[in-house]
């Protein structure tokens, strides 16, 4: 139990007013300096989650720990948590120091200790010279760099992130993550980074956990994740590509390990483990396809209609529309026309299987 | 639009001359100095009230979830502007009088009567009902416009309730609050109807004393002096107002 | 905890509030003649009573014409400047909602007071038009914020779009804007209505032929004695103002 930072065991979250729950049984855990990725549509419950975490809501049922201290019932001040919220939500009414100091003022630190914390984290964040500013005249990404100093001035072990790029440039993105993530790991503190947009999460994130309707669908490292999503809805959610179902009304064997699907449109095969009532799931990784005029001797293949063709830098991207759905190839070369027939050809093992075992 | 600038201006020029002379005598009247003092400390007191009610009830208000339930709060809150002065002076009449509510209880306790009505209590009393609608709604304006994450943060940093409404809601609220204490201020000192039916001839109030001299006394030259004490007065009380909110900026 | 003590200060202030609002309504039925609580017996006498004074019909229908013109040309007068705002074309539009302010500021019997003097010297005794100017004036105030606050609901862009589709601003106007401000406009008559109707101090100074509106008609017959007729006045009084209020309300919100 000690050994977490952050333990969460079987919670779950009403909503106001209403019946049903946001979050459903929730179990987590997040170890000592490690940066968990919440990622999930909105209505997912990760935002109710992390306020849950922070004690800004209460829980109906379940326990949730803090560096091996039960928290469940403590109001937000005592939890020592560090919060970043989504707008910032700096104290417009005082100087950017002031803001920083307000965790320390609260707990009556000494004036020196204030001003020397102050300091040394506004030069941490790269804002030196910025103190006697407002709020009101720093930039989106300026801001951001104030709340996660004032969120550090506490001495967190562990700092919760909701959603903290939405507010900021996307030019900006990318350098702020890195330079969060580099805090983070320098000062081993551990985080849970709320976001819907995937990127975001695997740029930042150790590992990830996915979350849908209150439910968390699956958690793990982002390569994990990919190779294995758990179902459709996550392996769509973590932008795998391809993914598709097929009819699956009377597989063969092939091999000891695979099944054999036949379709009017093509000759499948797919793990035994991927066929389930009736439909098979797979997912073809838009690289490791190839695109031919006639269909091969053996399986598998699939036949289709060229829809589109993108250039994008490296290669081309072919949109192929096949019954089971819309295929992304990429490609070095496009002497394809549009309209056109063919065939796309895929090596058994390169398949990604979705909910295997 | 210009009929507005009109009548403020045609009006004020027809007040007429002799002004310094009447001015002086009006300021050492021993009726005006006491009638000063009475509006000032009924002000204050009213001032200090209403702030009490006012601010938990704006709190209150906003804290609730339902927006159609709030809507129903703030009109109810509301309503008592839209109805006649002189109706809500006559229900303190009922509730303070001699044979009033106030008294019905304590001597049905056996504890008494007390003169509440015709003393500047009543007037404290009437005057709390007329303007804290307006110190409520000043300030619940200025709350609900608050960013939710900004008492969140406070408080994730490790401050309690109370601190958190020390630091951020007072601050953030100011500008609302102080526009409404100014209505409140400058309302006690011009109101005439709720201090002439609750206080009495006996406890006269600035304005009370503005009628006197023009419909009873007929010293228009006094009353003119008076009229411009008050507006002087008022002017002061918006300025003063005015710097305390550039001072917050 | 804290949600109970908050809720019971606001039950109270709620009482303050409102007490005295509809404690009027509940003795004039009393059958007594004095102001006592609480009431014994049943009687509209004081209706009749009350409805019958001279006073107070004449005062009443001075009141109503004042009430109505003064919010009819108070709205007129205020439009066009809601509007400027809302489009946000009006330079300067601090120091106009500053000017629009100045009303709830300048003690009204000041002003009563000034207009009296101005109708005095100028045309002789009483006129109407002093009294209406006064109105006009406490009045404009509340027609502008509620007509700004109306129109602040409404986009501005459908203006523009009925321009770029061929109207002109005249017409875009009067066929796409009025319309959606329809409520705006009739929740602000009303509540200009109703502060001209209660108004008491401006009208103290101002009789027009002999004739005070009818509040300061209550007052000075409320301050010399104790009459419950006051209270069946206060009665129709408080019962009109609270179908208004509730009409504006309903106005205002059933959009949504």
């Amino acid at each position: 139990m000690s050994g977490h930072a952050i333990q969460i065991d079987d919670t779950w979250v009403k909503y106001p007013g209403r019946s049903g729950h946001v979050l459903k049984g929730i179990s987590l855990s997040v170890e000592r300096g490690e940066v968990l990725g919440l990622l999930g549509p909105s209505g997912s419950g990760k935002s109710t989650l992390l306020k849950a975490i922070a004690g800004i809501i209460p829980i109906e049922k379940g326990k949730i720990f803090i560096e091996g201290r039960d928290v469940t019932d403590l109001p937000p001040n005592k939890r020592k948590l560090g919060v970043v919220f989504q707008s910032f939500a700096l104290f417009p009414h005082m100087k950017v120091w002031e803001n920083v100091a307000y965790g320390l003022k609260v707990r009556r630190a000494s004036k020196e200790k204030i001003l020397g914390k102050v300091k040394e984290l506004l030069e941490l964040v790269g804002l030196s010279g910025m103190e006697d500013r407002y709020p009101s005249q720093l930039s989106g990404g300026q801001q951001q760099r104030v709340a996660l100093a004032r969120a550090l001035a506490i001495d967190p072990r562990v700092i919760l992130f909701d959603e903290p790029m939405s507010n900021v440039d996307p030019i900006f993105r990318s350098k702020l993550r890195e330079e969060i993530r580099y805090l983070l790991k320098k000062r081993e503190i551990a985080a849970v980074y709320v976001t819907h947009d995937r990127e975001d999460a695997f740029e930042v994130s150790d590992r990830i956990a996915v979350l849908r309707s209150g439910v968390l669908e699956q958690v793990g490292r982002p390569e994990m994740l990919m190779k294995s999503p758990k179902n459709i809805f996550v392996a769509e959610f973590l932008g795998i590509d391809n993914v598709l179902e097929f009819e699956a009304k009377n597989p063969l064997p092939f091999g000891d390990k695979y099944s054999l699907l036949k379709l009017d449109s093509g000759e499948i095969i797919i793990p035994s483990s991927s066929v389930k009532n009736g439909k098979g799931v797979l997912a073809l990784p838009a690289d490791r396809l190839r695109i031919a005029s006639y269909p091969p001797p053996n399986p598998p293949w699939l036949r289709g209609k060229i829809d589109d063709v993108i250039f994008r830098g490296i290669g081309y991207r072919l949109t192929v529309s096949t019954p089971a759905g819309r295929i992304a190839v990429l490609s070095k070369n496009a002497d394809v026309r549009i309209g056109e027939d063919v065939y796309v050809i895929y090596d058994k093992e390169d398949a990604v299987i979705i909910g295997g075992d | 639009m210009l009929g507005i600038v009109i009548g403020s201006l045609y009006s004020l020029f027809a007040i007429s001359p002799d002004l310094f002379t009447a001015t002086g005598k009006l300021l050492s009247d021993e009726s005006f100095r006491s009638a000063l003092s009475r509006t000032l400390k009924i002000s204050l007191i009213v001032a200090a009230v209403s702030t009490i009610l006012s601010y938990p009830t704006a709190i209150y208000i906003n804290s609730i979830r339902s927006s159609k339930v709030r809507r129903v709060a703030l009109s109810l809150v509301w309503l008592p502007v839209m109805v006649n002065p002189i109706v809500r002076a006559y229900g303190w009449m009922i509730i303070l009088g001699r044979y009033g509510i106030i008294n019905s209880i304590l001597s049905a306790l056996r504890l008494g009567t007390a003169k509440i009505l015709y003393t500047d209590t009543a007037i404290v009393f009437g005057l709390v009902e007329l303007f804290t609608p307006f110190l409520i709604s000043s300030i619940y304006s200025s709350l609900s416009s608050l960013n939710e994450e900004l008492l969140l943060a406070a408080r994730t940093l490790g401050a309690g309730a109370f601190r958190t409404f020390l630091d951020v809601v007072i601050p953030l609220t100011s500008k609302g609050y102080l526009f409404g204490l100014t209505v409140i201020i400058a309302g006690c000192f011009t109101a005439y109807t709720t201090p002439v039916l609750l206080g009495g001839a006996m406890n006269a109030t600035l304005s009370m004393l503005l009628y006197e001299y023009v419909s009873i006394f007929l010293d228009w030259r006094m009353a003119v002096a008076l009229s411009l004490v008050m507006l002087a007065i008022v002017i002061s009380i918006m300025i003063v107002a005015r710097i305390a909110v550039r001072g917050r900026k | 905890m804290k949600q109970n003590i908050l809720f019971v200060l606001f039950a109270i202030t709620c009482l303050w509030l409102l007490l005295p609002v509809f404690l009027p309504l509940t003795i004039s039925f009393s059958s007594q003649p004095t102001i006592s609580f609480p009431p014994k017996g049943f009687t509209l006498k004081w209706f009749y009573d009350a409805l019958s004074m001279r006073d107070f019909i004449l005062g009443f229908r001075l009141s109503l014409t004042i009430a109505l013109s003064a919010s009819a040309i108070a709205l007129a007068l205020s439009l066009p400047v809601s509007y400027s705002l809302w489009k946000k074309a009006l330079p300067f539009s601090e120091i106009w909602e500053r000017i629009y302010d100045l009303p709830i500021v300048i003690p009204q019997m000041v002003l009563g007071f000034g207009l009296f003097l101005l109708i005095f010297k100028q045309f002789g005794l009483s006129s109407l038009a002093g009294l209406l100017l006064g109105h006009i004036f406490i009045v404009s105030p509340y027609a502008m914020r509620n007509l700004y606050a109306g129109l602040s609901l409404i986009d501005p862009g459908i203006e523009d779009a009925a321009v770029t589709l061929g109207a002109s601003r005249v017409r875009a106007f009067l066929e796409v804007v009025l319309p959606n401000a329809k409520n705006a406009i009739f929740s602000a008559f009303i509540s200009c209505f109703l502060i001209s109707f209660n108004a008491v101090e401006i009208s103290l100074f101002l009789s027009v032929g002999g004739v005070s509106t009818l509040p300061v008609a209550m007052l000075n017959f409320l301050v010399m004695r104790w009459d419950p007729a006051i209270s069946a006045l206060s009665t129709v009084l408080v019962m009109f103002t609270i179908a208004l209020v509730t009409i504006s309300d309903y106005l205002l919100g059933g959009k949504k």
